[in-house]
């Protein structure tokens, strides 16, 4: 279950499920704080897809989690050259399953020959994301008595990096973020929760666990992930 | 240098990661509520490594049915 991809001189853990000898799933996380709510949603959508005989690899990513790496280091280019090489050391992956920003990063892989297939729940913009935490920087600064305004904090980020909502961010990953979205492919399944107006191609029943105060579980959504994920890599 | 290892826990597989040092004391780290070993923003992870580097041994590890570890959660 414990495996490691080396990327930039240091180890990064990657958790490994399912048969040995077969291609993987490479399963993306969301990022920043929303990862670590879903920690436990992710692993046993792994374990359940184990069951069903489908590998996954669910790779930290450098900076996150258990990674020595600075988070302050981090970018999304930085990001897809590590899942490349976790891709290349602990492969082959024959399909992406992203969760939020976690599908900024799905075509990581796209160099290699052959875009792959893949599965996307509730996926975000870069800059949505930024907006949410630049939200909780600004009612911070406002409980220590700081009038600071969207705009201003960003225009600053872009040159010197900012921290939000607990997290250093690079100018790099600042731009890089604020840019990001979604890269289009052709095969592709876009997954949503039940109660998300939004089109998609498939409904996980639940409501999203990354919007609870602390990490939680829900057995029944794990299932239906790895229900829907295995059905369609079978197709 | 940081390991990462699997171990039983009343027929359970939890995971834990451990930051070795010279010295003979060793710290555990237990994250409070629902919370995963690395805890939120990675801090208990940093934590651990600040403190391995200081000279002092750590253990954190997922309780059941948390983070990386199999089993329900009975609650902190």
């Amino acid at each position: 279950m414990i495996a490691s991809y080396r990327f930039d001189g240091r180890d990064e853990l990657c958790l490994k499920t399912g048969p040995d000898n077969a291609p993987a799933l490479l399963i993306l996380p969301p990022l920043y704080d929303e990862a670590n709510r879903v920690r436990h949603l992710m692993v046993e959508t792994a374990r359940a897809l184990a069951d069903r005989g489908v590998s996954s690899l669910i790779p930290d990513l450098p900076g996150c989690n258990e990674s020595l790496a600075p988070l302050d280091g981090a970018s999304i280019s930085l990001w897809k050259a590590a899942l490349i090489s976790c891709a290349s050391q602990l492969g082959p992956v024959s399909h992406i399953a992203a969760l939020r920003g976690g599908c900024l990063l799905d075509d990581a892989l796209d160099d290699t020959p052959g875009a792959l297939p893949r599965w996307r729940l509730a996926p975000v913009k870069g800059a949505q994301l930024l907006r949410t935490m630049l939200r909780t920087r600004i009612a911070s600064d406002r409980e220590a008595g700081v009038t600071s305004s969207s705009a201003a904090l960003m225009e600053d980020a872009r040159c010197k990096g900012i921290e939000l909502a607990g997290n250093p961010l690079s100018a790099t990953m600042v731009r890089e973020l604020d840019c990001a979205v979604p890269a289009g492919a052709d095969a592709l399944r876009l997954v949503r929760f039940a109660g998300d107006p939004l089109e998609c191609d498939g409904r996980i029943p639940g409501a999203p666990l990354w919007l609870r105060a602390e990490p939680a579980h829900d057995p029944a959504m794990a299932r239906a992930m790895a229900g829907d994920i295995a059905a369609w890599m079978h197709r | 240098m940081r390991q990462h290892a699997t171990f039983a826990c009343a027929g359970e597989t939890l995971a834990g990661t451990f930051d070795p040092a010279d010295g003979s004391t060793a710290l555990l780290i237990v994250s409070g509520g629902n919370e995963i070993r690395s805890g939120a923003h990675a801090g208990m992870a940093g934590l651990a490594a600040d403190i391995a580097a200081a000279g002092f041994a750590v253990m954190r590890y997922d309780r059941r049915g948390i983070g990386d570890s199999t089993g329900n959660n009975g609650g902190f």
